[in-house]
């Protein structure tokens, strides 16, 4: 599975480098594991402060993308110091045949989504027929 | 980055990705941004990042801790010093799995932010919601102000 970081904008590839994580407007990249089992490809990523229903998952052209929004919670005051900055999440990630696109499923507990990708059954081996070319 | 082409030559498109890749080490180094944005910062993994406000009455603590339980979290006020411990315990996965990815920091954790003002220690509030904790610190009400009678002799 091959990662496509903040892809969903439909940026340059340049664009897409620059603008992660940093000015406003841009996407703050979740921390992913992503493991496999024998029958499925599971996706865990950390994104603090969304809830269920401002999570957007979509699936296209092999492309699964995770997007969260975060409701900006309002300041209490001054600010004492900052470790981090707050905003909406991103972060796509291509997928192969291999997995069964119409099964996937997904749930957010705490701040955390884990996607479930159930594994395609193996691709039954076609037989080709060889049809003998008619002899000239 | 994308692999050279077959001959080696460098295209224009391998020189602007040099351009860039030396424009984020100047970047890291320029006082400009914020520490965290540095991708030095999210090396160090430091967990959680803690955000401090305060106002007139009060100290508000916002760290972000996806996927704990309220009971693996310990939060102790020790004199002026707020003492968050816990620990983050991964998911339980069968035992075939394979990682292609591990980017979460797990494990146990221990932050400590120290006020500069005195709070009161009956009234602390925390509560955890979508990963994130937010805990509440009243100060200590100040002295009220005492009138000073002035006597004319």
């Amino acid at each position: 599975m091959e990662d496509r970081q903040n892809e969903r904008s439909g940026e340059s590839e340049q664009d897409r480098e620059t603008s992660q994580a940093t000015a406003d407007g841009s996407y703050l990249t979740p921390a992913v594991d992503i493991y496999e089992t024998e029958r499925a490809i599971v996706i865990l990523a950390d994104m603090p402060g969304v809830t269920p229903e401002n999570l957007d998952i979509d699936i296209s052209e092999g492309i699964l993308s995770l997007a969260g929004k975060v409701v900006a919670e309002g300041a209490v005051g001054r600010d004492v110091s900052r470790e981090y900055s707050t905003g909406d999440y991103s972060r796509s990630f291509r997928v192969t045949n291999a997995v069964n696109l119409g099964n996937v499923t997904a749930c957010m507990k705490d701040g955390v989504l884990k996607v479930v990708l159930p594994k395609a059954k193996k691709a039954v081996a076609r037989r080709i027929p060889i049809v003998s070319q008619p002899a000239e | 980055m994308n692999p050279r082409r077959v001959d080696g030559s460098l295209q224009a498109a391998d020189l602007g990705r040099l351009q860039r890749e030396v424009g984020n080490l100047f970047e890291l180094l320029s006082p400009s941004r914020e520490p965290w944005e540095h991708s030095l910062w999210r090396e160090t993994r430091l967990f959680p990042r803690v955000n401090v406000q305060e106002n007139r009455d009060a100290y508000v603590i916002r760290c972000e801790i996806p996927g704990v339980e309220a009971k693996d979290l310990d939060i102790k006020l020790d004199g002026d010093t707020l003492v968050l411990k816990g620990v983050r315990s991964p998911d339980i996965v069968d035992e075939d799995a394979s990682f292609h990815r591990k980017e979460r920091a797990m494990g146990e954790f221990r932050r400590c932010v120290t006020l500069s003002e005195a709070v009161d220690q009956k009234t602390v509030g925390a509560t955890y919601r979508d990963g994130v904790l937010t805990v509440t610190l009243a100060k200590r009400e100040r002295m009220s102000a005492r009138k000073i009678q002035i006597v004319s002799e």
